[in-house]
């Protein structure tokens, strides 16, 4: 079995860089750059996991209650309304003001002079 | 066409129709707001020269004499104009409206024309002829704008008249589907009656609005007097609404 040898220089280097771990300098310079980031990033992805985990525990967990009714308690059923299409005129005429004036004539002097007001 | 043009074409054409209505309005506020301003320094420059009726105290007052009458005929322009928009835009067709609402724009037109010519204001003996005419040709065109101000709310009833009209109709084409009582055809007869009934009340309204006699009130009785009869013209609308719905509940989905 032909002996499987590297040569090219280039590999040689990488090879090299990889084993003595050159290669992962500038990535981890960047990572301690903003670790914190990162740290902040990380908490909250685990806070919303375990929210989300605790939130399905407690759905799955809940019983359901029974509590039968007072007996002195009246139940008022109340029948559900249909409504009309003409709700919409109904309540547009209700809401309409017939209060005069409005809008209100603005306060203005038709009466612009110079002359000494006569009281 | 395509699509994607055809679109904003509609949503812009809906936002100026409301825009131009809405602008109508946040005209007059603008111009009211200018007009207070102008106003209250008027009356100092007023003061200062009754006080001292030096050549420039004049001179200052009646240049803010000519501000002022400018802004507070560009005021009434734009508040005609909010009026006038107000019957407009209920889309009626209605002869005795739309007489009203060319007063209206006569008017404007007036007060427009008065901002203009309050420009050429420069001497003292300017200004007392441009007030004394103003005093006699003004009442004509104030009076419009209050015939205007009522005439806007019957406008209104009268366009949900028109909406009772078209429901009373499609309510008709729903029950006539089916075989109905008299009764029921006695109830759609007595509504289309009342519906008659309240839109001769509207034409006495507005021809009553614009008798010679009507217009010579003045005051709040002129609007107090009207209030009355638009409320009870309106609660005759609401009860119509409420037997309306009622055949509609009961038999409009059958």
């Amino acid at each position: 079995m032909a002996k499987f040898e590297i040569n090219n220089p280039v590999a040689l280097k990488f090879i090299a860089d990889f084993k003595s771990g050159v290669l992962f300098q500038p990535i981890i310079a960047k990572i301690k750059k903003i670790r914190w980031i990162l740290i902040s990033i990380f908490l909250v992805i685990v806070f919303i996991l375990f929210f989300l985990l605790g939130k399905n525990l407690f759905n799955k967990s809940t019983l359901p209650v029974f509590s039968p009714p007072n007996l002195d308690s009246e139940r008022v059923v109340t029948p559900t309304q249909r409504g009309s299409i003409y709700d919409s005129l109904k309540e547009e005429i209700y809401n309409f003001s017939t209060e005069l004036p409005d809008p209100v004539m603005p306060d203005l002097n038709n009466d612009i002079n110079l002359k000494k007001e006569e009281f | 066409m395509s699509l994607k043009f055809v679109i904003p074409i509609i949503v812009l054409f809906f936002l100026v129709s409301t825009s131009v209505f809405a602008s109508s309005k946040s005209d007059f506020d603008f111009q009211y707001s200018k007009y207070r301003q102008s106003y209250s320094e008027f009356l100092l420059f007023k003061k200062d020269y009754l006080d001292t009726s030096s050549l420039d105290n004049q001179q200052k007052a009646i240049l803010s004499a000519k501000e002022t009458i400018n802004v507070r005929d560009l005021t009434k322009a734009a508040f005609t104009s909010y009026v006038r928009d107000l019957i407009t835009n209920n889309n009626l067709n209605y002869p005795p409206l739309v007489s009203i609402a060319d007063n209206l724009l006569e008017s404007q037109q007036f007060f427009m024309n008065e901002a203009v010519k309050s420009q050429s204001i420069i001497t003292l003996a300017n200004l007392n002829d441009f007030n004394d005419n103003y005093l006699n040709a003004y009442i004509k065109h104030e009076q419009s704008i209050r015939v205007g101000i009522v005439a806007q709310k019957i406008a209104k009833l009268k366009y949900f008249s028109v909406q009772q009209e078209k429901s009373l109709a499609s309510l008709k084409s729903k029950i006539q589907t089916v075989t109905v009582s008299q009764r029921v055809s006695e109830r759609i007869t007595e509504l289309s009656q009342n519906l008659s009934q309240v839109s001769e009340k509207i034409d006495l309204l507005l021809n009553d609005l614009t008798s010679e006699e009507n217009l010579a009130t003045e005051g709040d009785i002129f609007f107090s007097s009207k209030v009355d009869q638009l409320s009870e013209i309106r609660a005759l609308q609401l009860s119509w609404m409420d037997k309306l719905i009622d055949l509609d509940l009961n038999y409009g989905e059958i």
